[in-house]
């Protein structure tokens, strides 16, 4: 599968490899987290493999999204009202919310 | 105006399975037409070990030749996606929308993944509500209705190449022999 722009799709494989494989151990019960230690180790074994590789990933689709005429505004309409506001600052779950609530934090990226 | 495209399927896979399956739904042999995906952004959160993702898809439509006509040639179409998974509560949920021509008409498509109620450990539920709503962009509510009413058939045609393509990659995904957790 192809990055929005192609000077991103080895950042975008790398990082992908990293996350899947991690997501797979995560979820699959034979290794998957236990207990609320288990769940803080496991995400900072994330944190850990694939930080680096999703920062230099999103940075690049993020050059990538700016460099297409109007695609940045239409991400920031879409962001200004729920339910697709607020999602990523870690305020709850959005998508229960059933529209409610989040308006007025969009648009923070 | 508004229209709505509702489904519930399932899979003959754990929520597990399936929840691990989104993120190589693509490529598949009935997605030809999905171009990107990226992801925009991503959280693990280490307390409730929930897992929210935001996605950018790049799709090829092909439109109708009256859709071209107004609204130019082919193109590439991008979608905004949001999913949640959280695994203490075994629930996966996508929102979706066009950010392309949406000054026109917005499809808005939620889904939730859960485990079955007819067989939790082997089955995955699977519901689908999409809200169609032409904008009024176009100021002729003739072309809007039509717009509105190819959108719904389009999506529906869509929706059924979408689910065998997750089939097929549900079927064939293998997964990698875990270690146990280590000791907290």
């Amino acid at each position: 599968m192809n990055s929005i722009d192609p000077s991103c799709n080895d950042l975008k494989h790398r990082y992908d490899q990293c996350f899947n494989t991690w997501f797979e151990s995560y979820l699959n019960p034979s290794s998957a987290p236990r207990t609320p230690q288990e769940t803080h180790a496991k995400a900072d074994e994330y944190e850990r493999s694939c930080g680096e590789l999703f920062r230099e990933y999103t940075e690049c689709v993020k050059r990538a999204i700016k460099s297409k005429e109007g695609l940045e505004e239409l991400i920031d309409n879409a962001w200004s009202e729920p339910p697709f506001a607020g999602f990523a600052s870690g305020d709850g779950c959005e998508a229960d919310a059933g529209g409610e609530g989040e308006a007025g934090k969009g648009g923070k990226r | 105006m508004v229209q709505w495209f509702k489904s519930e399927q399932s899979f003959a896979y754990p929520w597990w399975h399936t929840t691990v399956g989104i993120w190589r739904k693509y490529p598949n042999p009935h997605s030809a037409h999905v171009k990107t995906v990226d992801v925009l952004n991503r959280i693990v959160d280490p307390k409730t070990g929930d897992v929210k993702t935001e996605r950018i898809i790049g799709v090829q439509q092909s439109a109708p030749a009256w859709a071209v006509k107004l609204f130019g040639a082919d193109s590439t179409a991008y979608v905004l996606e949001q999913l949640h998974v959280s695994p203490s509560t075994q629930t996966t949920r996508c929102t979706s929308i066009n950010l392309s021509l949406a000054q026109y008409l917005t499809c808005l498509e939620r889904i939730a993944y859960t485990p079955h109620p007819a067989d939790p450990q082997g089955k995955t539920a699977f519901s689908q509500v999409a809200e169609i709503v032409s904008v009024g962009g176009l100021g002729w509510k003739a072309a809007e209705r039509k717009l509105e009413e190819h959108s719904v058939r389009r999506f529906g045609e869509n929706a059924g190449r979408g689910r065998e393509g997750f089939e097929y990659v549900l079927r064939h995904l293998k997964f990698a022999p875990q270690p146990q957790p280590a000791a907290a």
